[in-house]
């Protein structure tokens, strides 16, 4: 049975383009939508398809490569690897982390959102992300 | 002495083409009008029929042109003019399209900025699968194996050109160039087909294959694949031309040849027509209005796409703007130079 996984980018967005990318193509491969083994459009495909410049995707592709996610060694193939359990995050990386959730909890509380209900819905995707 | 049937057949070759060039506008997607991206109920605005009426006025004054033409190369035996006419309603085409373009500009919409792409989906399958390309070739090829052993059969000197009257006007002798000769050309247009098929295949936008939008992907891959089985079976039958001769004569009359010609086109047409008038589930056209010059050619060095949508009727268009493109497009020139070079010999 054929998966459909789609990958959608908003170009009016403040967030570059490649780094949409990167975090889209990141939450399918934590989610397990994407599993190791997957073989993901060359950079030519998937940059022709969302209509933007080859090295935007290229730019992602590296990135995701570098967190050990993708193979793009490899020509033009991208194979979706077997990743190790990453090692435990550093303090500095914890650091990034809370300042990121800090504006984003911010931003919803800014638009009512209850604070159990913050917490419940950051529970319920840290679970379902495991 | 003028041959009525020819110029019949010429007129008829004149108004299919004039009909076929009226309906492009039609053709393209509802979001699209003359090249122009437009929303989706525009074409039934005053400003769309108004347009459209001037294009297709337009057409058909350029067909009158091309019928004169069509006369006088019946008139004066000389058939090569009637290229000129494809030349003059195409060209007529072209610059009405322009026109209608430049009309519709005003009224021109934003892109979507929302852009989307199938991770995992395959890209189309051939219909028919390799065989269905590969077919043509072996088809030639037998027919090729069978005349060569039947080679002592072929007469020394056959006609190879009948007159509308059926009265042979041209002869061929009992060697390899004289036998052989025509398949060199239906090679190089096979070939030219195959890496048209195999290039769109390539370049095709993938999507999940329960999709409108892969089943219109394999209906547009099955046109080159349609006219290439018609090429074979034309040309294997010239080859066999010299074996099935019966008192010099061509066994198969020249109305049922037109009949199948007619009819072979006329499925890839009704193929064409048929799978772009799918329920579209495919998501927007994404290519820029200003990339487009005259709203027919598609110019855009940001976008990697090299195939991308046409917006002048139906199928697909190269991205100019992409090396890969132009080497495509040179290949194939190259081979259809070679292909009238060997035809006008």
């Amino acid at each position: 049975m054929e998966r459909d996984v789609q990958l959608r980018i908003d170009l009016a967005s403040p967030v570059p383009v490649y780094r949409q990318i990167v975090e889209t193509l990141r939450t399918y491969l934590v989610e397990d939508a994407i599993v190791a083994g997957d073989v993901l459009p060359s950079v030519r495909t998937l940059a022709a398809e969302l209509g933007v410049h080859f090295n935007t995707v290229a730019q992602a592709y590296r990135e995701l490569a570098t967190e050990g996610w993708v193979d793009v060694s490899h020509g033009k193939t991208v194979k979706v690897l077997e990743r190790s359990e990453p090692q435990k995050a550093d303090k500095a990386a914890v650091d990034r982390f809370r300042t990121r959730m800090r504006r984003l909890i911010a931003e919803a509380r800014a638009q009512g959102i209850a604070p159990h209900t913050v917490s419940s819905e950051l529970k319920a995707l840290a679970e379902a992300l495991k | 002495m003028m041959d009525p049937q020819l110029l019949i057949a010429l007129l008829a070759g004149n108004a299919i083409a004039a009909i076929a060039l009226t309906l492009t506008p039609v053709w393209a997607r509802p979001g699209n009008w003359f090249g122009v991206r437009v929303p989706p109920d525009y074409r039934s605005t005053p400003q769309a029929r108004e347009s459209r009426k001037r294009f297709t006025i337009q057409i058909w004054i350029a067909t009158l042109g091309a019928a004169l033409v069509s006369f006088a190369a019946v008139e004066t035996g000389r058939i090569w003019l009637e290229s000129l006419g494809v030349v003059i309603q195409i060209g007529a085409a072209m610059v009405a399209f322009r026109a209608g373009w430049r009309q519709t500009r005003p009224h021109a919409i934003a892109p979507p900025t929302t852009r989307s792409a199938h991770l995992l989906a395959p890209h189309p399958h051939l219909p028919g699968g390799v065989i269905a390309v590969t077919g043509p070739f072996l088809l030639l090829a037998l027919a090729c194996g069978f005349v060569l052993a039947n080679w002592n059969a072929i007469p020394a000197r056959f006609p190879v050109h009948w007159d509308g009257q059926g009265h042979a006007n041209g002869w061929g002798n009992r060697s390899i160039s004289g036998v052989f000769g025509p398949v060199f050309i239906a090679l190089i247009v096979l070939v030219i087909l195959a890496i048209v098929t195999a290039f769109q295949a390539r370049n095709a936008r993938r999507a999940p294959v329960d999709s409108a939008v892969y089943r219109r992907n394999r209906a547009m891959l099955a046109v080159p694949i349609l006219v290439m089985w018609i090429i074979s079976m034309a040309f294997s039958l010239v080859v066999l031309t010299p074996l099935i001769l019966v008192n010099g004569e061509f066994p198969i009359p020249p109305i049922v040849m037109l009949l199948f010609a007619i009819a072979g086109i006329g499925a890839a047409l009704w193929m064409v027509v048929r799978a772009s008038a799918e329920p579209n589930d495919a998501p927007p056209d994404n290519t820029p209005d200003e990339c487009w010059k005259w709203g027919q050619f598609y110019y855009n060095p940001n976008d990697s796409a090299i195939l991308v949508e046409r917006r002048f009727g139906v199928g697909y268009t190269l991205n100019f703007a992409r090396w890969q493109a132009w080497l495509f497009m040179s290949v194939v020139l190259a081979l259809v130079g070679v292909v009238l070079t060997l035809a006008f010999k």
